[in-house]
C-alpha cells in the first residue's frame, strides 16, 4: 500500500512537471508568433522607479516609438523632457534644446539598453537564448515572463527583466527591471498601438 | 454698494488661500534641512567625451546624515552614496559596473563631497578642473511635478 503511494505520488509530480513544461513551450510559441507581427509599437508609458536606497519612489511618463529591427525612440515628457532616439547606427540625445549624436558602437551600454528593450516590449527576446534564459508562469490572461540576463553587459546591470503579456492584445504592456542594488523600474505601457504607421521623422538623426 | 464689498472680501479670502501656495512654490528647499525631507536635482555632467544626465535624489533619513542616489533618465541606478555632514564623509553604497573601478570612486568621493557642500549652501554648479568634469545641478519642483 505504502509502495503504491509513492507510485502515485511520483506520477502525479512528474505529470504536473509535464503539464507545465507543456505550457510553457506553447506560451513561448503563442508569444513568439505574436512578436514575428509587430513591425513597428507606439505608446504612452509610466515609469516608476522604485529606490531601495531612499526608500522612495520616481515616476516619469512619456512616449515610446520602436520600429523593428532596431529604431527606438524613448521620448520623457514628466519630470523633464528628454528624448532617446536610436536610428540602429547612431543615438541622439536631446535635452533642454541641446542635441548629443553619438556613434551606437561608440556607447555599447546604449546599445545594449534600446535592444532589449524593443526586444521585451514586443516579446522577442523569447528567441534569443544568447541575451536571456525565460521562463513564463500564467495567471488569467497574462503570461508572466521572467528573463535572466545571460550576457556580461547585461548581467552586471540587471539582475531579472519580468515581462507581462496580455493574451487579449496579444502585446507586452509591462515591464519589470531588476537592478543589482536592489532598485527596481515598473514601465507600464498605454495605449499601445501595434504596425501603426509612424512618422520617419521620429527616427531621423541628422 | 453692498455687492461691490461682498465681491472685495470674497476677492481677500481667495487671495489668502492662494498666497500660501505661491510662497510655498517660491521656497524650494535646496538641500534636506530635517529627518525625513527629500530633495530632487535634474543632474548635468560635462566631461571632454561626452554629457550625461541624470537625477539626484538626496534625502535625510537622520542627523548628520543624507542618503543619495543618482538615476539615469532612463531609470537605472548609477550610483548609490551616503553623505556624513558631521566628518565630511561620503561612502559609496553602490556603483555601476562601468564606473566600478578603485580611481574613478576616488575621484566620485571627492566630487561628492565638494557637490554636497555646494548643495547645502544652495549652489548649483561645480567644475573639477583637474578632470575637466562640469556638474549643473537643476532643483526639480515635485510640485510641479505631481500635479503633471
Amino acid at each position: 500500500m505504502k509502495n503504491v503511494l509513492i507510485i502515485l505520488i511520483a506520477l502525479s509530480t512528474s505529470l504536473g512537471v509535464f503539464a507545465e513544461t507543456f505550457n510553457q513551450e506553447k506560451a513561448i510559441s503563442e508569444i513568439s508568433t505574436a512578436a514575428s507581427k509587430i513591425s513597428s509599437l507606439q505608446c504612452d508609458f509610466v515609469q516608476t522607479k522604485a529606490l531601495k536606497m531612499l526608500g522612495d519612489k520616481m515616476v516619469s511618463t512619456g512616449k515610446l516609438y520602436s520600429k523593428q529591427p532596431d529604431k527606438i525612440r524613448w521620448e520623457y515628457s514628466s519630470p523633464y523632457a528628454y528624448s532617446f532616439i536610436m536610428d540602429g547606427a547612431k543615438v541622439k540625445i536631446v535635452k533642454d534644446k541641446r542635441s548629443n549624436v553619438m556613434d551606437v558602437n561608440q556607447n555599447k551600454l546604449f546599445k545594449e539598453i534600446a535592444r532589449v528593450m524593443i526586444n521585451s516590449f514586443t516579446g522577442k527576446c523569447l528567441d534569443d537564448d544568447k541575451d536571456v534564459k525565460a521562463s513564463v508562469s500564467a495567471k488569467n490572461d497574462t503570461y508572466i515572463i521572467t528573463l535572466l540576463p545571460v550576457r556580461k553587459e547585461m548581467k552586471h546591470m540587471l539582475s531579472k527583466i519580468v515581462l507581462y503579456y496580455d493574451r487579449r492584445s496579444s502585446v507586452v504592456n509591462r515591464v519589470d527591471l531588476f537592478e543589482k542594488n536592489g532598485d527596481s523600474t515598473s514601465i507600464v505601457l498605454k495605449n499601445i498601438k501595434k504596425n501603426s504607421p509612424i512618422n520617419a521623422s521620429f527616427f531621423k538623426i541628422d | 454698494m453692498r455687492h461691490f464689498s461682498r465681491l472685495i472680501s470674497l476677492f481677500s479670502f481667495l487671495l489668502f488661500l492662494i498666497l500660501p501656495v505661491s510662497a510655498q512654490r517660491n521656497e524650494l528647499l535646496c538641500y534636506p534641512d530635517s529627518i525625513g525631507v527629500r530633495v530632487r536635482y535634474e543632474m548635468n555632467l560635462e566631461t571632454p567625451k561626452a554629457n550625461l544626465g541624470g537625477i539626484l535624489l538626496i534625502a535625510k533619513p537622520e542627523d548628520c546624515f543624507v542618503n543619495a542616489s543618482l538615476v539615469s533618465e532612463f531609470g537605472f541606478s548609477i550610483i548609490d552614496f551616503t553623505y556624513d555632514e558631521c566628518k565630511d564623509k561620503v561612502r559609496i553604497v553602490s556603483v555601476m559596473n562601468k564606473l566600478d573601478h578603485w580611481y574613478i570612486k576616488r575621484i566620485l568621493k571627492k566630487d561628492l563631497k565638494k557637490i554636497m557642500k555646494i548643495l547645502r549652501t544652495c549652489g548649483n554648479y561645480y567644475e573639477n578642473t583637474s578632470r575637466k568634469i562640469k556638474y549643473n545641478f537643476k532643483i526639480i519642483n515635485e510640485a510641479e511635478e505631481s500635479s503633471i
